[in-house]
């Protein structure tokens, strides 16, 4: 046997070589070429990047693991001709497209970006990135093909599914029929990677990877470094709306409307220009609702009937944090409408809240706006209090397709934050309704919607 | 594949065009690092053909796959190729590294491999594959760095640890 000790680091390493001469084991054959990590790692981007699974984070998670697998496979294989070199750059920009989108989710500026025309414009950038990702891996396997003299799947089929996909949902094509149809391409997708990637064989040799300055892991390592930190600022920074808390007298106030039964505890809050405006009002309708924050607990319940033994469970609220005061003061020609939320139970977390309302004039059949839409937010705190606009009210006009045909409808929408100190949060916001039909008894219908961020997730 | 292994066991000539065709890229990829000149590479994989001819009954599919028996013909093919260049000498048969060795030789040698297999089996899988990729195809450490993604520093760092390893498993120092 040789004496491992007396031997120097060359006669190691010569001994080492000229020790295996035999035939190398499977495992090694199949691992050890130019082609699999790479086309492995493009594959399963892509995959992953296809595949959409919306419970436990995994439609952020997987897009997001795809879209690195997906440039470190290119990367390595950039060199090797142009579409290569293409599919890289491209798979930077979708990386960094995903990235954007994570940061601005731990920012307040994702609720303006979603729904608005410059992130329809994004989405619209991401799938054409993406249709060109395909193009470009069908374009260079087609490339290798040729160089190789060897018939592989350059991927044809799948830059085909996924031309098909980019037209459903451009046509914007419902139903269960559309479900079932993406289920199969999903399936014919899957099965269309995997071919690519078991029938590149031999032909892959020829492939010539790129070298790299820094290694697959470190690229890794910083892009989550990166997205840490940048997620981690865009908490602590941007996460809240810029709100202009001043202290405000909050003096006693009296209105005649109180006799009426408007509630006296939302008039302290209410501004003067309210108040006065509300004065001699004919009527009063208030609707108080109180709404749960917290998941309650489950009461159970059991009896007996008919010689069955029955269970009966029904969740139970010890407290409910929400309370919300709907009034509707008629006045001479018109309505006002007041929503007053408070928080009777201070909730674990502040972040952004907002406001939805769906106002009396939302169909502009029977009703219409007639002052501006304010309000105000307050919260106490060592006996003083504090109050601030909302960060913004906006009023948005939208077209709706109903089996009457289209109708003109408008929402209310306000967005303020709250901060974690002080107690007794609350606000309110009001507008004015004229009826367009004074002859006809009309109904004052306006519902109020409250989405409350939870935690920091 | 099949096609191919049938045909050159029935000799059939027609099959080492097809031979050519579809493993010549993993010919080349096993040559390249062993022997640098394109006319070397191109002659080696003529002489390779022709030990595949003569050869492919000792292929067994039981021991391994077509590929698997190829890449050791090659490889071992290319060596001596590349001996030959270098001291001028005949031809050695491919299972033989080098002058022919006596047969105590020969027994101390079969030894070695079988305690450095035994070392080996040990190491972890991505290990194994740096060490084949370094000692078996020979490869430069530029090109095993290209491959898995890492930086040359890094081949190197893991090459060195994995050559302190496997002298501790084989009982130095």
């Amino acid at each position: 046997m040789a004496d491992w000790n007396k031997l120097n680091e060359n006669d190691f390493e010569n001994l080492l070589k000229n020790s295996l001469n035999d035939i190398p084991p499977q495992n090694i054959v199949d691992e050890v070429s130019p082609y699999k990590d790479a086309i492995s790692h493009i594959v399963w981007g892509i995959g992953l990047t296809t595949i959409t699974l919306n419970f436990l984070l995994l439609n952020y998670i997987l897009p997001f693991i795809g879209a690195i697998l997906m440039l470190l496979g290119f990367r390595s294989l950039r060199q090797e001709n142009k579409w290569f070199f293409g599919s890289y750059i491209l798979s930077i920009i979708r990386l960094i497209y995903v990235l954007s989108s994570f940061i601005l989710n731990s920012t307040i500026y994702n609720e303006f970006m979603q729904g608005s025309s410059f992130a329809y414009s994004l989405g619209v950038f991401n799938t054409f990135v993406n249709l060109m990702i395909f193009i470009c891996f069908w374009r260079a396997l087609k490339a290798i093909k040729k160089k190789s003299n060897i018939d592989i799947d350059t991927g044809f089929g799948l830059l085909f599914l996924y031309i098909i996909l980019c037209i459903l949902a451009f046509l914007n094509y419902n139903g269960l029929i559309l479900g079932i149809i993406f289920l199969i391409i999903y399936f014919l997708t899957l099965k269309s990677l995997y071919t690519i990637s078991s029938k590149i064989e031999n032909a892959g040799y020829i492939i010539k990877t790129a070298e790299v300055k820094y290694s697959n892991e470190f690229v890794v390592k910083g892009i989550l470094i990166f997205l840490a930190v940048c997620t981690i600022i865009g908490y602590v920074f941007f996460h809240s709306y810029n709100m202009n808390w001043a202290e405000y007298k909050s003096e006693n106030k009296t209105s005649s409307v109180v006799d009426l039964g408007f509630p006296e505890y939302i008039l302290k809050d209410m501004s003067e220009e309210d108040i006065k405006e509300i004065e001699g009002a004919k009527q009063v309708v208030v609707n108080v609702d109180e709404h749960p924050i917290n998941k309650g607990r489950v009461e159970s319940t059991t009896y007996r009937e008919d010689g069955k033994t029955i269970t009966h469970k029904q969740t139970v609220y010890d407290a409910k944090e929400l309370k919300v005061t709907s009034i509707g003061v008629e006045l001479e020609n018109e309505w006002k409408i007041i929503h007053y939320f408070e928080w009777t139970h201070k909730p674990k977390f502040y972040g952004t809240e907002s406001i939805e309302i769906l106002p009396a004039y939302y169909h502009f059949e029977y009703w219409a706006l007639s002052s501006d839409i304010t309000g105000y937010v307050f919260y106490d705190k060592d006996n003083t209090v504090y109050r601030a606009d909302y960060s913004s009210i906006d009023e948005e006009k939208y077209k709706k397709d109903t089996m009457w045909g289209v109708s003109m409808n408008a929402n209310i929408f306000a967005r303020f934050s709250m901060p974690n100190d002080g107690e007794n949060h609350r606000g309110y916001i009001t507008y004015n309704i004229m009826n367009l039909n004074p002859d006809t008894i009309c109904i004052v219908n306006s519902c109020f919607n409250y989405t409350h961020q939870q935690s920091w997730l | 594949m099949k096609e191919i292994i049938e045909g050159l066991k029935k000799k059939d000539k027609n099959v080492t065009d097809e031979l050519l065709k579809y493993y010549s890229p993993l010919m080349k990829y096993i040559i390249s690092p062993i022997l640098a000149n394109e006319q070397d590479q191109e002659e080696c994989i003529s002489e390779i053909i022709i030990k595949v001819w003569q050869k492919i009954d000792s292929f067994d599919n039981e021991r391994g796959t077509f590929n698997a028996w190829l890449t050791a013909v090659t490889r071992n093919t290319a060596i001596n190729y590349a001996k030959k260049i270098k001291y001028h000498v005949s031809d050695i048969p491919e299972s033989m590294p080098s002058p022919e060795p006596t047969p105590e030789q020969v027994v101390i040698q079969k030894e070695t491999a079988l305690e450095l297999k035994k070392a080996i089996n040990t190491l972890s899988e991505q290990e194994k594959i740096l060490f084949y990729r370094k000692y078996y195809y020979l490869q430069p450490t530029k090109q095993i760095a290209s491959e898995l993604g890492l930086s040359e520093r890094a081949v190197e760092g893991r090459l060195y640890r994995l050559k302190i390893r496997l002298r501790k498993l084989l009982g130095g120092d």
